[in-house]
Parts: C-alpha cells; sequence; structure tokens
C-alpha cells in the first residue's frame, strides 16, 4: 500500500478499486469496449468470441486457480450450455412454438444445467489429486462427448431459431452489435461476480483447500462441498459461456467442445496466471486465443506446417511448450512476469 | 461440568504398528496440559483422534460432554475445538490475515449468492470477520506480518500465525502439537505469554504437546507422561518430573 494513503475501513480495504489510477483505467476501458462497433463487423467478431472464452476461462480459473482443481473438461461443459440452449428451443418448437426472446432467457439455465453437470464431474475430486484428477476429468470430458455425438447430437449440427434471439426488434444472433453489447455486459459481470466470489469467505475456503486440504478441515472447512462448489462454480461459467456460443454461432456441432477446447482453456488460464482469476484469464484469452486466431493464417502459409499436420499442431506443440515453462518457471503466469516488470520499473533507476 | 475435554483408552493402529495403545487423558476448564513422552510416543497420533483426523480403533473422544468419536474435523473446530501443527501447515500462499478468516468459514452467515453480489449480508460478516482477526492479530503482534504471504515468513512468525488462526475461532480448547520447537529462547517466551493471557483473560483450555520441559513447568497445570502409546504417569508437573518412570523413559529413550 503506498505510503500516505490510509484505509479507515476494513471494507475500504476490500474494495476492487482502491486507488484513483484503477478508476481511471475501468472508464478508458469501458471507453474503448462501447466504441469497438466502429471498428467493423470482423473486430466485433474477434471481441464477442473472446468475450465468450473469457467467460469460460474465469470460470475455470476458479476450479483450478482458486480451488485448484485440475480440470480437462471445460470444452464439454461448454458444449452443455450450448446443448441446452438448442435442444430446449428445438423441444419448444416442436411443442407449441419458441417464444420471441426465448434465448436470452435461456442463458443462466444454461449456467445452471452445466453447473449440475459439473458437480457429477467434480466427485472424483473429492478421491482423487492433481494427474489423478486431470485423467479423470479427462474421462468426464470423453464421457459428455460420446453423449453429444450419439445422444444428443447425432447428426452434428443445431440451430437456434432466429425467432429465439429477437427481443424487443433487436437481433441477438451472429456478430452483431447487440450480441457484442451483451456478451460484453455479461462477461463484465460474470468477472465481477468472480472477483467477489474470491474476496469473500468462500473464496478463501477454495483457496485453503487449494493450499493444505488436510490443515483446510481442521480449521472447520468442508473440503467436499468446497470441491463441489468450486466445480459447479466453474461449470457455470461454461455453461453461460456455451449459450453465448450458441448464439454467435446460430449453428453448430459437438467439434468444438472437444478435448484440444479444454486443452486450450487450461492452457490460458495457466499461462495467463491461474492465481489471478480475472486478469490471467484476460490476458491467456488476448494472447492464446484471439492472438493466435489471427497468427493462424500466418502460420498455415509457413513452409513445412502442411507436412506435420498443419497450423493446428503447431498450436497444441506451441501451447504445451508455454504451459511447461509457465508451470515449472512462472507459476503465476502472464500476470506474474507483469507484475515483476512494474516492480522494476518502480524501482528503476535503482532495478539492480 | 468437571471436564472440558476426556479422551478414553484410545488406540490408533497403522497397519501393524500401534501407535496409541489405550492411552486416555482428562482436561479440566481452564487448564494447560502437557502432553510428554520421547519422539514416537504416540502424542500426534493421540492429538489426532481429539481433533477427528484419525479414527481410533478404540476408545472415545468426549468434549463439553458431547462424544465426538464420529464427527468428522471439520465439524469439530465450529464446535470450539482448534488445533495448531507441529509442523507448518498454514495456506502458504495466502497472506496472514487470509490464513486467520480462513478459519472463520464455518461462522459465515451469507450465501454464494451474497458473495456474488457482494450483498450487505455479505460485506457485514466480512467486516465482522476481518474486525475478528484484527483482535488475534493485535494479540499476537502480527501486525507487520498482516498482508505478507505466509510462505517464508520466519517459523517463529508461522506458529504465531497458526495459533492466531486457531484464536480467532475464540476455541474452548486448543490442542497445540510442538509449539515451542524450533523457535529462539525470545519467541518461547513470547509465544508462552500469548498462551498464558488467553488462558487467564478468556479461560481457553490447552492441550500442549511439548519438550521443553521448562516451558512445561512453567506453564502447565497437568501432565501427562506418554511412552510406547501408553500413559506412563500423570499428575502436578513437579510430580511427573520426579517420576522414576518417567526419568527412565527420557534418559533411556
Ligand atoms: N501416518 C502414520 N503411518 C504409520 N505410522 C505412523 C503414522 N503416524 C505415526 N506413526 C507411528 O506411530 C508411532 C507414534 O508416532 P507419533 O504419534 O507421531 O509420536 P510422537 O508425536 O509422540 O512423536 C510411531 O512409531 C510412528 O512411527
Ligand atoms: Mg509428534
Amino acid at each position: 500500500m503506498p505510503a500516505g494513503v490510509f484505509k479507515e475501513r476494513y471494507s475500504q480495504l476490500m474494495a476492487h478499486l482502491r486507488y484513483p489510477i484503477h478508476w481511471a483505467g475501468l472508464v478508458a476501458g469501458l471507453a474503448l469496449l462501447l466504441a469497438l462497433p466502429l471498428a467493423g463487423s470482423y473486430a466485433m467478431s474477434l471481441a464477442i468470441d473472446a468475450a465468450i472464452f473469457f467467460v469460460a476461462a474465469v470460470g475455470l480459473a476458479v476450479t483450478t486457480g482458486l480451488a485448484g482443481q485440475i480440470s480437462l473438461a471445460q470444452g464439454a461443459l461448454l458444449g452443455v450450455g450450448a446443448y441446452t440452449v438448442a435442444k430446449t428451443l428445438e423441444f419448444l418448437a416442436a411443442h407449441g412454438g419458441v417464444p420471441e426472446g426465448s434465448a436470452l432467457l435461456l442463458i443462466p439455465a444454461a449456467g445452471l444445467v452445466a453447473a449440475a453437470v459439473g458437480l457429477l464431474v467434480g466427485l472424483p475430486s473429492f478421491k482423487l489429486k492433481g494427474y489423478y484428477l486431470a485423467m479423470a476429468s479427462i474421462a468426464a470430458q470423453a464421457v459428455l462427448m460420446y453423449l453429444f455425438q450419439r445422444v444428443i447430437d447425432p447428426n452434428q449440427g443445431v440451430t437456434v431459431p432466429d425467432k429465439a434471439m429477437t427481443l424487443g426488434g433487436l437481433y441477438f444472433g451472429g456478430g452483431g452489435a447487440a450480441l457484442y453489447y451483451l456478451t460484453i455486459g455479461v462477461a463484465a459481470v460474470m468477472a465481477l461476480v468472480a472477483a467477489n466470489i474470491g474476496r469473500s469467505s468462500i473464496g478463501r475456503a477454495f483457496k485453503a483447500v487449494r493450499d493444505n486440504d488436510v490443515s483446510a478441515s481442521i480449521v472447520g472447512i468442508d473440503v467436499a462441498k468446497a470441491k463441489a462448489l468450486a466445480f459447479a462454480v466453474g461449470a457455470f461459467y461454461a455453461g453461460v459461456a456455451g449459450a453465448l456460443y450458441a448464439l454467435y454461432n446460430i449453428s453448430f456441432g459437438w467439434d468444438a467442445f472437444g478435448l484440444d477446447t479444454s486443452i486450450e482453456l487450461l492452457a490460458i488460464v495457466l499461462v495467463g496466471g491461474a492465481s489471478r482469476i480475472i486478469w490471467g484469464p484476460l490476458l491467456g484469452v488476448l494472447l492464446l486465443h484471439t492472438g493466435w486466431s489471427l497468427l493462424d493464417d500466418v502460420v498455415s502459409g509457413l513452409p513445412g506446417v502442411g507436412l506435420i499436420g498443419g497450423a493446428d499442431t503447431v498450436k497444441y506443440l506451441v501451447f504445451g511448450l508455454l504451459v511447461a515453462g509457465f508451470v515449472v518457471g512462472e507459476p503465476d503466469g502472464l500476470v506474474g512476469v507483469l507484475r515483476r516488470v512494474k516492480e522494476y520499473f518502480r524501482l528503476w533507476p535503482f532495478s539492480y | 461440568m468437571d471436564y472440558v475435554l476426556e479422551v478414553e483408552d484410545v488406540r490408533v493402529e497403522f497397519g501393524g504398528i500401534v501407535a496409541v495403545d489405550g492411552a486416555g487423558f482428562r482436561l479440566r476448564p481452564g487448564q494447560i496440559l502437557a502432553l510428554i513422552g520421547p519422539n514416537g510416543a504416540g502424542k500426534t497420533s493421540l492429538l489426532n483422534v481429539v481433533s477427528g483426523f484419525y479414527r481410533p480403533k478404540r476408545g472415545r473422544v468426549v468434549f463439553m460432554g458431547r462424544d465426538i468419536t464420529r464427527v468428522p474435523p471439520h465439524k469439530r473446530a465450529a464446535m470450539g475445538l482448534a488445533r495448531t501443527f507441529q509442523h507448518s501447515e498454514l495456506f502458504k500462499h495466502m497472506t496472514v490475515v487470509e490464513n486467520i478468516m480462513a478459519g472463520l468459514e464455518p461462522w459465515r452467515r451469507y450465501s454464494i449468492l451474497d458473495a456474488a453480489l457482494w450483498t450487505g449480508r455479505a460485506r457485514d460478516w466480512e467486516e465482522w470477520a476481518r474486525w475478528k482477526a484484527e483482535q488475534v492479530i493485535d494479540l499476537l503482534e502480527l501486525h507487520r506480518y498482516r498482508d505478507s504471504i505466509v510462505e517464508g515468513l520466519p517459523p517463529g512468525i508461522q506458529k504465531r500465525v497458526d495459533l492466531a488462526r486457531a484464536l480467532a475461532q475464540d476455541p474452548k480448547v486448543v490442542l497445540m502439537d510442538e509449539p515451542m520447537a524450533g523457535l529462539s529462547r525470545e519467541e518461547k517466551e513470547d509465544l508462552a505469554r500469548a498462551i498464558v493471557e488467553v488462558n487467564e483473560t478468556q479461560g481457553v483450555s490447552f492441550v500442549l504437546v511439548e519438550h521443553d520441559l521448562e516451558v512445561v513447568m512453567d506453564l502447565c497445570d497437568w501432565v501427562v507422561a506418554m511412552e510406547s502409546g501408553r500413559v506412563i504417569s500423570e499428575g502436578p508437573p513437579e510430580k511427573v518430573a520426579r517420576d522414576p518412570k518417567v526419568v527412565e523413559a527420557y534418559l533411556g529413550g
């Protein structure tokens, strides 16, 4: 805390925005986000896509970063959210019609359905830790994928009806401005909610379980309940992100909810900085997800890439190395790197 | 109530090893009881039964008149039974104040929805919890370390944080496993003073596993000596210290 800035009340200490610079950053960020549609539809599409991944990554940061429960099923939980929207609307269409704007109402419902599935995905965490838990979540990912492919969407392809995405004359599908503002708004609220949970007693219980589950139980924390809750919260975020994914893509199949998406989300969280549940995912998404999609064409064009299986192979090679490097070298991820850079300049020129 | 804590005829086995073999003790309200004995005597195992981390093969634990032998560990803290550890078992990536406040989770009175929306309910409770933490920070003089990450703090400070986390829970009984081990003379005196203060002002009872006989003589009202999983002697400190069986166990062990 800077000298001379004394916080009178504990609640001030607990506030998210403690200094004028925080407020300035917030206002500048908001202005940028509000004005972004002026940059055209490609920019909007990139931003919507980034915001959807950000929401899913924040959820995973709660499960894995805060509570220490590794999950490689976040991609499938995204699918649970997306299919909740599409399949409920399909059901409504067959039974009397789709009410206007109903897809929007289904966003929180998708979160709740995914949270319930997330509880099941998290059950092995009562007995398993670390790599074993990661393996169990891969199994859960595979089971869900199997259900998508064989039971829920055997023909690989569902479509969200336009009427369900229209409300008050605004169309919330595809890459338009209405969905852009909705997605950005949802992402902002979800980020704030995650930060609030993080600074609450529930967040401390998550971190306590992550750091030392034996003493967590001795100090009175119900470890099994905390783990279950951490999985449910993370899955809720995946469900909401999946619902937004359904609106954004309008028509989609299960190929986007595979293990590769789960790995990408975990990479985003670990590379960004697992313990920072907002800034870590934000940096991770911008670099690994959006940054990579901008580079995709460049990488595909490089000589030899076609021989080793295309840009995707390169992508997972790079992601794998990044994850390994950050886990070993900088567990605080890019946020940790930035903090050190900031520290360096704060002390500059006496930085030796 | 004559005793706040009664531990009767406890047996703990690990595979073939009998760690605790029919040991027990009784703690009066406001007492400071020392559990002494050579390494491997079964003191830590016995404490683990009391805090619920081990399920005993035989015997029972009665706390405030209630049989808690089968109560899961996380529920015992909320009943007023706190515990500190022989080796640091703090939440090492959390700050000192977060460590202390984590121990207040059993008393949380708001839901995850309150947390998500940071409602008045959540804010008021958090304010109370912070105030509660500040009180033990005052008591144990941890102000300088309040916002430090625990990992990397000196061992003496970590022991104090551990005690602070237990005391913030307003316990009736605190179980402390070798609180003085690895501390400098000065740190020992500070910690002993804090224990005595809490004991005298708040009537908190303590069970201390302790090797330092000087500390035991100064601090404790009652001593229970263990060897090979059994209680070999108990009574007031002067009496137990002179007991030939205890002298032999220490010299022979
Ligand atoms: N988790 C365990 N697994 C196997 N043996 C154990 C375990 N904990 C303690 N023991 C054994 O039980 C006996 C008592 O140990 P302990 O309770 O740690 O004694 P003390 O705390 O008095 O030094 C020792 O022989 C020890 O090796
Ligand atoms: Mg021991």
